[in-house]
């Protein structure tokens, strides 16, 4: 899951462009939010609204097996939470340990039902134990295999998104090329 | 953010740090764009090659962003200026002249636009600001701030307060008046004790005033290099992407890991200043005209059959279409890209200056250009004396179609005067074939016989047969006997050579070392040279008198040379040669035979007394021995065989 694209100038561009055009502002982010919200209706629609194995509880257990989550136990299958835990986020993301990126846009699973179903299967072989390799197994047999909800939607509308985000750039910069000649 | 959340970034944006992974990333892109950047790098040798403009690309590269940052501080300044209200700007001539008279006083642009909008903005006045520059460069002179600080200071003191800077400066605030009152006294007593401190850097730090005006020299060239640059990056934005993407996302914020692309990165940008389209137009026509006259040289090579000309020819002419080629390529593209100035007007204040700069330089390219007119009409002029015409042409199909006209016409020319040279060098092989013989003949015959062991002699060195050897010396002395091919047959060989050797023992007529028995000379043999009877050996020797009638002793039973039948047309001939050589006073010699006239005003000096005669002849005053006498009769033989009529006079003995 690498990042495809990196776009250039997005934060400063929209910074000096607020100054000069907010309606070019908002345009462009209208532009991103709305490729944005596509991809995360279509990775909402990709969570189940049963769960993937019968075993899996809908229900938080009243007793959680301490040594599962801090003691929170394993997390239930709540669609309405899952889904609405998949969100769009144009926020300039913490800078990472090793490669230093920041986000300029990102779908993000915060669930944690969501992200086992998500990338559970992801790393190739059997699982730690029996019941693991089983979990593994059959969650990619019922379902797709891993990713299954934020980055399969967004692999699947990647170019779609692409070209809309880096449209929306042009434009802009074209917009604040105008402003800042204009104002000379 | 939650912990454990999956985050699928659709798109990122590095920071400013830089990273492996952004490392990483460019190396991708260097990967995917190879075919691109190994262009511009062939480009790029191309062009350097021929204007070692490597350089000057680096310093291309770093006035871009010197122009950027001066254009930055100019639009900070528009900005401060309009915040006051006031309608002056970068385009003000009043800036413009401000700026100037401060790169002078070795202060960067950039200084003064940063020094003046923040002195716009402490004053509250762009006017206030421009009044106190010389001032606040004054200051920072003497007290080592910089200009800007120097400007906030007075801005202070304007509000009434004095900052530490100018406290040790010795300005100390007046108690009484307005606000404005007292910022005059202090500008007055600051302009008092520090005027012209700054003129007095400005000269005494002459390396300072240089980089101003070195910076103002590279913005005004990086002003120019400006468009061109966005222009491209915009290009790149729309078509390449996603490719080109990353690239520029470390062009614009990670520039420390684009120094492996930075030479090509700024090689596309400066080659496409219209002043390098020029460049390479020059020179393309230049390489062209090159190409053209090592044309002419590679025919020259054809003529002269030398391999090394011919050779160099080629590979020059060749090495230099391409290159003509090339650089011709490389100029139609920048002029796609090349500047506009109306949209530099805008981008710049100093673009003025800047267009100024380029039109002297495009000035100067142009008189070089007519130099190159001139210099091209004379090499044309030249290339025409040669019949040649060179094209001006840039098609390879038409340059090749040209140079291979060229060379078949040069090889027409060329074999034309080779036939002539090998007919020449076939007559003059002939002449010294026939010259040689002949030689070998008066070797063969000095002692007035001629033997089989000779015949074989001369028919091994000649490489023909025995026969053919009788048969030639015969066609020399003109014997019909022997050239005639069915008596020669039915003489045979020996009967030939009895022939031919009583023939040259009858004629003596110029005896090896001139000693032979005079027995005779009388009014019948006037020159003394026919014998009157044979001497004790046999042979006839010379004497004076009449000219004997050879043909009784060619017919004669005891001297019978040929046969009685035969006899007649043998006398003829050979009384005629002898006749001719009997030196009568105009001797004519055409091609193939002698012509002899025997004229009546035939004189002789040739002495005739009893033993040795040596015959002398004497020609037109010039007297020849009988020594070298062959040698004058080759001569005479060489010039009759190679067609020459040759008419000699005066001739006695």
């Amino acid at each position: 899951m690498p990042n495809r694209i990196v776009l250039v100038g997005v934060e400063q561009t929209l910074k000096d462009l607020k100054k000069f055009d907010k309606d070019a502002v908002t345009k462009f982010t209208k532009t991103i939010n709305k490729a944005l919200a596509l991809a995360k209706t279509e990775a909402k629609s990709y969570i189940p609204d049963e769960p993937p194995l019968s075993g899996w509880s809908k229900t938080v257990s009243n007793k959680p097996r301490m040594s599962v989550r801090g003691g929170r136990g394993f997390p239930a299958w709540e669609p309405g939470l899952m889904r609405a835990g998949v969100v769009a986020s144009r926020a300039q993301g913490k800078v990472r340990k090793k490669d230093y990126t920041t986000s300029a846009g990102a779908l993000i699973n915060k669930t944690p039902a969501g992200a086992i179903f998500e990338l559970a299967g992801r790393k190739p072989g059997g699982g730690r134990t029996a019941s693991g390799t089983a979990f593994k197994k059959i969650l990619s047999d019922r379902n797709a295999p891993a990713s299954r909800v934020v980055w399969r939607a967004v692999d699947r509308n990647r170019n779609k998104i692409e070209k809309d985000f880096a449209r929306a750039l042009i434009e802009a910069e074209n917009t604040l090329q105008i402003a800042l000649e204009s104002n000379k | 953010m939650t912990k454990g959340a999956v985050i699928a970034r659709i798109v990122s944006e590095y920071s400013d740090k830089g990273t492996k992974a952004a490392a990483r990333d460019f190396q991708k892109l260097h990967k995917d764009s190879h075919g691109l950047s190994k262009q511009f790098e062939e480009l790029g040798k191309k062009v350097a090659k021929a204007f070692a403009v490597v350089e000057i690309i680096k310093f291309g590269f770093e006035t871009i962003k010197v122009a950027e940052a001066v254009n930055g501080a100019f639009s900070k300044m528009n900005i401060a200026f309009a915040n006051t209200g006031s309608v002056i700007n970068s385009n003000s001539p009043k800036v413009q002249t401000l700026v100037e008279h401060m790169t002078d006083l070795a202060f960067m642009s950039s200084e003064t636009a940063d020094a003046l909008a923040r002195g716009a903005t402490s004053f509250h006045s762009a006017q206030m600001a421009m009044d106190n520059l010389s001032l606040a460069a004054d200051i920072a002179r003497v007290s080592g701030m910089g200009l800007s600080e120097a400007m906030v200071a007075l801005g202070k003191a304007a509000a009434g307060k004095v900052p530490k800077s100018l406290a040790a400066l010795g300005v100390v605030m007046p108690k009484t008046g307005t606000a404005a009152e007292k910022f005059k006294i202090i500008t007055d007593q600051l302009t008092k004790s520090l005027e012209g401190q700054a003129e007095a850097y400005a000269q005494t730090h002459p390396i300072e005033a240089m980089k101003a005006k070195f910076e103002e020299f590279s913005n005004s060239l990086g002003q120019l290099l400006l468009p061109a640059f966005s222009a491209v990056v915009n290009f790149l934005d729309r078509k390449l992407i996603p490719v080109m993407v990353n690239f520029l996302n470390f062009i614009r914020q990670n520039p420390k890991y684009i120094q492996p692309l930075a030479d090509a990165w700024a090689l596309i940008v400066n080659v496409l200043a219209k002043v390098g389209v020029v460049v390479l137009r020059t020179g393309a026509r230049f390489a062209n005209m090159l190409s053209v006259i090592a044309q002419v040289v590679r025919g020259i090579g054809y003529i002269t059959g030398s391999k090394e000309l011919k050779d160099w020819g080629k590979s020059a002419a060749d090495g230099l279409g391409a290159a003509s080629k090339g650089m011709l390529t490389a100029a139609d593209k920048l002029d796609k890209f090349h500047m506009n100035a109306v949209k530099l007007k805008v981008l710049s204040p100093i673009v003025v200056k800047s267009l100024k700069d380029i039109a002297g330089q495009t000035a100067l390219t142009a008189t070089a250009t007519g130099k190159l007119t001139a210099e091209q009409i004379k090499v044309l002029n030249a290339l025409k004396a040669l019949k040649v015409t060179p094209t001006t042409s840039t098609d390879p199909i038409e340059l090749e179609a040209a140079r291979l006209n060229l060379l078949k016409q040069q090889n027409i020319e060329a074999q034309t005067g080779l036939d002539k040279l090998i007919a020449n060098y076939e007559a003059m092989m002939k002449n010294n074939v026939e010259a040689q013989r002949y030689s070998d003949i008066l070797g063969v015959i000095a002692d007035n016989n001629i033997s089989a062991a000779e015949v074989e002699m001369l028919a091994a060195k000649w490489g023909i047969s025995k026969e053919a050897v009788v048969q030639y010396i015969g066609k020399i002395f003109d014997i019909p006997a022997l050239m005639d091919p069915t008596e020669a047959a039915r003489l045979g060989f020996k009967g030939m050579l009895d022939l031919l050797d009583q023939v040259i023992a009858k004629m003596k007529i110029v005896g090896a070392g001139g000693t032979s028995a005079a027995t005779s000379s009388g009014a019948g043999n006037p020159l003394g040279i026919y014998p009157s009877s044979p001497g004790a050996n046999g042979n006839f020797t010379y004497g004076s008198g009449s000219v004997p009638d050879l043909s009784g002793a060619l017919s004669n039973g005891t001297n019978a040379l040929i046969p009685t039948s035969a006899a007649p047309s043998v006398t003829t001939g050979v009384l005629n040669k002898l006749k001719a050589m009997d030196f009568g006073s105009t001797a004519s010699y055409g091609t193939s035979q002698f012509a002899a006239n025997n004229a009546s005003t035939a004189s002789s000096n040739a002495p005739s007394t009893a033993g040795t005669t040596t015959v002398n002849l004497n020609v037109d005053g010039h007297t020849i021995a009988t020594a070298v006498l062959p040698s004058v009769t080759q001569g005479i033989l060489q010039n009759q065989i190679s067609g020459k009529s040759i008419v000699y006079s005066g001739f006695s003995v």
